[in-house]
């Protein structure tokens, strides 16, 4: 499933995908993709950040529980991006991706795996630093990353494959993988323990 | 100070025009309200030609009240104004002439200051502040010569100039001030605007273009408009070039479309530098660069920015190229001269890390 605002965008992005993809459905905003992804059921949804609706986060909100849903963006908007992987999407992509660099990562985000670029990963790092800074004083903080995660982390950010990354730490990539999808849920499970911290600090319970 | 030509016919304008109209209603009333009690209690001389001065300011007050609704412009010429300032002039002569002593409250007294405001709004505070004066200063005239040589009615005289002059200054001053702001907040709206229209429709194009054209030189300028329409779109394009980040997607840039590679700038933490580290680092870095994209076949360069534990910034630049023995290979002149020694000026270090078959990283310190 195909979503953006700009038909010769998805037309552009069809032509690319090729024959090793089938587009189940367009949609021109949120809505639209929120009710193509229920009807149709795709294997996989690429959703434009910014469109009409609520954009993908809203889509994100909505069905990232039903489908892995990978975010295209013209802009680096780094907390938007932040905000939408940490609310369930696979990761984004860029505008500027190259074409076989795009199938590549749809492949493998279908199959469930992270869309993983070493800006996702820079801003990973950055957020858990910056978490780590700000829960000193809170005991219930949760898990931070651990040693390896964070250096398999800052070796996806220098731009190393899984490939590179496995041989550098002496790791399967398949374990160099489970790194980078436990990072993803620390992430989740970080910014719900905020959102409940917060609603206490400020009382709405 | 000089005022400056003007039209009439925006919203802000008509607005304080309209406010004007209402005012000088009021006055008309209040003027009305005081030839009354000043007639039954037989203060005035010649009630009839106070009230002609009356009817008259009326009768241009209506004047005066349909062209601010159905001819903005009209209302701002120097015709009008002059007409507008006679009329006030009469009044205030008429103020010294209709009473036969002074008056408690005089019934012309309000109205000129109606005029005066006018003409600040319609021509500047210059002009609003000269027509309050000259209405004051012919007030201490007349008043004068009907009345000479009581000091306390020419302190009055003169304290109506300058509240007159004050009245016409200010409120040119304000419709300025005014026009300004929604000057402003257009400009900005207009911008806000251009921006969003650029987002969704330029750059988006030119990303498609990007993606889908074969020609590297059609490529090339569509990444180089995309960049400086964003950069353009997010008001970035004043930043000083000092910056570490701007700095070194600048440099990026150039590696691109000098090396024909792509390469990406990322940064984890971007620590503030001194001008000169920036620059040694941008250099290091673009130098690394091009010698991953032409002695190891590289077509995809990482720049990683990060704040280093120990204070400074740590970029590391890692390619897709064929990578070398680090052991067996001597180091080039690219390497000696233009990394390590541009590092070394100020104070950094570099390290090199490669495996042949994945690529070469290369980390480069400053302080």
């Amino acid at each position: 499933m195909l979503a953006d605002d700009h038909a010769i965008w998805r037309s552009g992005v069809r032509a690319d995908l090729g024959e090793g993809f089938h587009v189940v459905a367009e949609a021109a905003d949120a809505p639209e993709a929120i009710a193509a992804i229920r009807s149709q059921k795709p294997d996989l949804a690429l959703v434009d950040l910014n469109m009409p609706g609520g954009g993908g986060a809203a889509v994100v909100a909505e069905c990232a529980r039903e489908v892995p849903i990978v975010v295209l963006t013209v802009s680096e908007a780094e907390r938007d991006l932040l905000d939408t992987v940490a609310a369930g999407a696979v990761g984004y992509l860029t505008k500027s991706t190259r074409p076989d660099d795009l199938r590549r990562a749809l492949t493998r985000a279908a199959n469930g795996e992270p869309v993983f670029s070493p800006q996702l990963a820079a801003l990973l790092l950055g957020e858990f630093r910056r978490l780590a800074s700000t829960s000193d004083n809170d005991p219930d903080a949760p898990q931070t990353l651990s040693n390896r995660e964070r250096e398999v982390l800052a070796a996806v950010a220098r731009g190393g494959s899984n490939k590179d990354i496995a041989e550098e730490l002496f790791i399967s990539p398949k374990t160099v993988e489970n790194h980078v999808r436990n990072t993803l849920a620390k992430l989740h499970l970080t910014r719900r323990h905020e959102l409940i911290r917060w609603a206490i600090e400020h009382q709405i319970t | 100070m000089a005022s400056t030509p003007r039209t009439h016919a925006d919203p802000q304008t008509r607005s304080l025009l309209v406010g004007v109209s209402v005012v000088r209603w009021a006055t008309i009333l209040w003027a009305g309200v005081v030839l009354t009690v000043d007639a039954s209690d037989d203060q005035i001389d010649h009630p009839a030609i106070a009230a002609a001065i009356l009817l008259v300011v009326a009768a241009w007050s209506i004047v005066t009240t349909y062209l601010t609704t159905a001819d903005p412009d009209g209302m701002g010429s120097w015709l009008v104004i002059g007409v507008d300032l006679t009329a006030a002039a009469a009044l205030v002569i008429g103020n010294v002439v209709v009473y036969a002593g002074a008056p408690e409250q005089s019934f012309g007294s309000a109205w000129p200051l109606t005029a005066v405001i006018f003409t600040g709004v319609s021509r500047g505070r210059t002009a609003g502040l000269v027509a309050g004066v000259s209405l004051g200063v012919l007030n201490v005239v007349v008043s004068g010569s009907v009345d000479p040589g009581t000091g306390s009615t020419w302190v009055g005289a003169a304290g109506t100039s300058v509240l007159l002059g004050l009245g016409g200054w200010a409120s040119g001053f304000v419709t300025d001030r005014l026009r300004k702001a929604e000057l402003e907040v257009a400009e900005a709206r207009i911008r806000e605007q251009f921006a969003r229209t650029l987002h969704d429709g330029v750059l988006q194009t030119l990303a498609a273009v990007q993606r889908r054209s074969d020609d590297p030189g059609l490529v090339e300028i569509a990444r180089n408009q995309e960049l400086e329409l964003r950069r353009y779109v997010t008001g970035d394009f004043a930043a000083p070039a000092d910056d570490l980040m701007s700095s070194m997607r600048d440099a990026a840039r150039l590696v691109e479309r000098r090396d024909g590679v792509v390469c990406e700038v990322v940064a984890v933490e971007v620590p503030d530098l001194e001008a000169a580290a920036v620059a040694a680092l941008t250099a290091a870095a673009t130098e690394a660069a091009t010698n991953a994209a032409k002695h190891a076949g590289a077509t995809r360069i990482t720049w990683c920015l990060d704040r280093h534990p120990e204070g400074g910034a740590v970029c590391s630049v890692r390619d897709d190229g064929s990578g070398f023995e680090p052991v067996a290979t001597e180091e080039g002149v690219g390497w000696t001269r233009s990394i390590r020694g541009r590092l070394a000026e100020v104070g950094g270090r570099a390290e090199v890390s490669s495996t042949p078959g994945s690529g070469t990283e290369v980390r480069l310190w400053v302080p």
